[in-house]
């Protein structure tokens, strides 16, 4: 069976390419590894319109529904390889898809410390996931290692848990949105500091004290790490070896109508090079793949490369 | 076998003693442990995992247990064989992965 279209990842970006996909009644399927990606695990969303301010767990459960209700396919699988073969793409998961199309949305993971004991101290005060952790650190100091809207978020959700937070972050100013920044001000528990980074972890069995790079000591339970993220590293070796066009972090690069340099491969959302990445941002990405899909399939377009 | 796991009426240490078991700490707080759910639900149901006892921990009303195991990240997994640890991890995971630790 050859599928119109295979759309990669589950995320806002996935999930409107399938939310469009299916209007347009393309014979198409969803492989992901999770529902909602990294959406789903935001504590609370006030920039998405239409909504106030709602959690990404539930605002991920109503695109979920949304597209489940038009009887979209989400196979929870994991994509490792992308393979073009003349002009029909296998998609290598737990078995081999074969698709005319491929939209990756795949989005990004999140990026380590680097630091040379960090393995070894994941679930012992060492976390990725402040909405998932935040409880377990009740009247405890924690870290918060990162600048953006994630890192303040979560020291915001922190500060209802813990009695003392370290905002920890090497810039000169928070890239945070100013109304996040303001917020984080007004907590006397939070405290921020500037211009320095993590350079080691200290602990008998669990987190007890991190060191910074300017040599300051501080006593800790946990440290959140909130520093960014990166493509999904398999998959950007698969892709790296089809030709498509990524740049040095594993960012793919595509064109106005999301299309890759290969031509039939698109990608949308977090994954792709962009200025701005957002939950409205990739859900505008993977209507504009599958519009643009939707285009090449009605017009036969099938040029084999650009 | 799939256990919704009350640490008032049951004794661990007694499901453990036997055979290889995989725990699951969990909060319905914690997406990525709603993500593990059904991934967890459906394995415990396949014949080819008919052998293993799959425990579902809830922390928020275990915790006495979870402090035992001195939890501090969730989703959480534990797999124990015949009362002995062999292993932990932490985070989402396929099917696949988790396959692969059981063995």
């Amino acid at each position: 069976m050859i599928y119109d279209l295979i759309i990669i990842g589950a995320g806002p970006a996935g999930m409107t390419a399938a939310l469009f996909a299916a209007r347009y009644k393309m014979n198409f399927i969803v492989l992901s590894k999770n529902n909602g990606g990294y959406m789903a695990t935001a504590d609370s969303i006030e920039n998405y319109p239409g909504f106030e301010r709602i959690s990404g767990a539930e605002l991920a459960e109503k695109m979920a529904n949304q597209i489940k209700k038009l009887k979209v396919e989400i196979k929870n699988e994991i994509v490792r390889e992308i393979v073009k073969k003349d002009d029909i793409f296998e998609v290598h998961a737990n078995k081999i898809y074969h698709a005319k199309f491929v939209i990756i949305a795949s989005g990004t993971e999140r990026q380590k410390l680097g630091l040379e004991n960090e393995d070894k101290f994941i679930g012992k005060g060492v976390s990725y996931c402040a909405t998932c952790d935040a409880p377990f650190f009740k009247n405890k100091t924690v870290c918060v290692i990162g600048g953006s809207n994630s890192a303040v978020m979560s020291a915001l959700l922190l500060e209802k848990y813990a009695k003392k937070i370290y905002l920890i972050y090497r810039g000169s100013e928070l890239r945070a949105d100013p109304i996040r920044v303001h917020e984080l001000k007004k907590n006397k528990r939070i405290v921020i500091i500037l211009n320095s980074d993590i350079k080691n972890i200290k602990g008998k069995e669990k987190v007890e004290e991190i060191i910074l790079k300017n040599g300051k000591k501080i006593k800790t339970d946990g440290i959140f790490v909130e520093i960014g993220s990166i493509p999904d590293v398999i998959l950007t070796q698969s892709l790296k070896k089809e030709g498509v066009k990524t740049d040095d972090k594993g960012y793919i690069f595509v064109d106005e109508t999301k299309e890759t340099n290969v031509k039939g491969l698109f990608a949308a959302g977090d994954c792709t090079v962009k200025q701005l990445r957002q939950i409205i941002t990739a859900c505008a990405d993977g209507a504009i793949a599958a519009a643009n899909v939707y285009q090449n399939l009605k017009t036969h377009i099938r040029i084999k490369s650009k | 076998m799939l256990i919704e796991f009350n640490e008032k009426k049951e004794d661990l240490n007694k499901i453990l003693a036997k055979g290889t078991v995989l725990i699951d700490f969990w909060a319905p707080w914690c997406t990525p442990c709603l993500m593990m759910k059904p991934i967890i639900e459906a394995m415990a149901k396949k014949p080819a995992y008919k052998d293993i006892t799959f425990i579902k921990i809830n922390v928020d009303e275990n915790r006495k247990t979870a402090e035992k195991f001195g939890i501090m990240s969730i989703p959480a997994f534990f797999i124990f064989k015949n009362g002995e640890k062999k292993g932990s991890f932490i985070g989402t995971m396929s099917e696949e992965e988790i396959s692969e630790k059981l063995r």
